[in-house]
């Protein structure tokens, strides 16, 4: 010891038996605690639980259609074997598309695109699996 | 002790009655009170069960829990609450008999110089040991522990270190 007045100060600020007493003991029994607190269990279950809800309600699905080789989204389905629904209009099938210039619309079909023909509102074209066919809404509708 | 996975309470019980003094001094000269010295003792003995590395030896083990007990002091005066009280009047260190003004101009250091002065006057340790265990430039080890000393005796009186 360096100093003794000094020594004497730090020895003012000793803990006492039972304050070392208290603290060991509760420093045993957070230790038979400690690992994943147990407060976090529930949360941790119920937010998982959450997600797995939300995946199930939201998890983007899609219908298969037959006519169309493959699932198409359900705005766009084969009436006949001439005609499609698209957005619930009927359009009847013009032919292959001919060069006219294509404006993609916002809707995607699962392996391919919807089209509207500049200028020509009562038109789409729908492209599947690289080929492009005209449609034209249905006459007297 | 090999790692740091400290199972046996036995062996808890042995390292804490080696410490404890230690721990709780260095944590009441930061946060001047009995329960935040208390609080700080366990946090540092909860930090050191789930400490996962080996300890090299024993000195090691002193030297990782000075250092650990003295970052959770600083870092819990740095809580919001903390600095918006004023605490600095506040010592509890037991009956109003025991209260000694070397003490008090002890409490009122500022904290970089309260664990130099402590390891030195207090534990016996050489400046070069104290650099080790602070992981300091022994170089501010000694400037620490002259200012601290100017400081304490101005408080105190010249002649006092």
């Amino acid at each position: 010891m360096k100093n003794k007045k000094l020594k004497e100060a730090y020895d003012k600020i000793l803990p006492t038996k039972f304050e070392k007493q208290k603290m060991l003991a509760q420093i045993i029994d957070k230790k038979e605690k400690r690992g994943i607190s147990r407060r976090w269990i529930p949360s941790t279950l119920l937010l998982t639980m959450t997600c797995v809800m939300l995946l199930v309600v939201f998890y983007p699905r899609s219908e298969s259609h037959p006519n169309l080789e493959g699932p198409v989204p359900s705005m766009l389905r084969m009436t006949e074997p001439d005609k499609i629904e698209y957005k619930g209009e009927c359009y009847e099938y013009v032919g292959t598309h001919n060069g006219k210039k294509l404006i993609r619309t916002k809707e995607k079909i699962i392996g391919g695109s919807v089209y509207q023909i500049q200028n020509q509102k009562d038109s789409i074209v729908v492209q599947l699996e690289g080929v492009y066919a005209h449609y034209q809404k249905c006459r007297g509708e | 002790m090999e790692g740091s996975l400290l199972c046996a309470d036995k062996e808890i019980t042995e390292l804490y009655n080696q410490y404890v003094d230690m721990i709780y001094q260095i944590s009441f000269m930061y946060l001047k009170n009995k329960a935040d010295a208390e609080d700080a003792v366990q946090t540092t003995f909860i930090k050191l069960l789930n400490y996962k590395k080996p300890f090299q030896n024993d000195e090691h083990i002193k030297a990782w829990l000075i250092r650990t007990a003295t970052n959770h002091c600083k870092n819990h005066l740095k809580h919001w609450w903390r600095t918006n009280a004023e605490l600095d009047t506040m010592y509890d260190y037991g009956k109003e008999d025991t209260k000694d003004e070397t003490l008090e101009a002890l409490l009122k250091l500022p904290g970089k110089y309260k664990t130099v002065i402590y390891l030195y006057y207090y534990m016996g340790y050489s400046t070069e040991e104290i650099a080790q265990i602070l992981k300091q430039k022994h170089t501010t080890v000694r400037s620490l522990l002259s200012r601290g000393r100017k400081r304490l005796k101005d408080s105190l009186g010249g002649e006092f270190l």
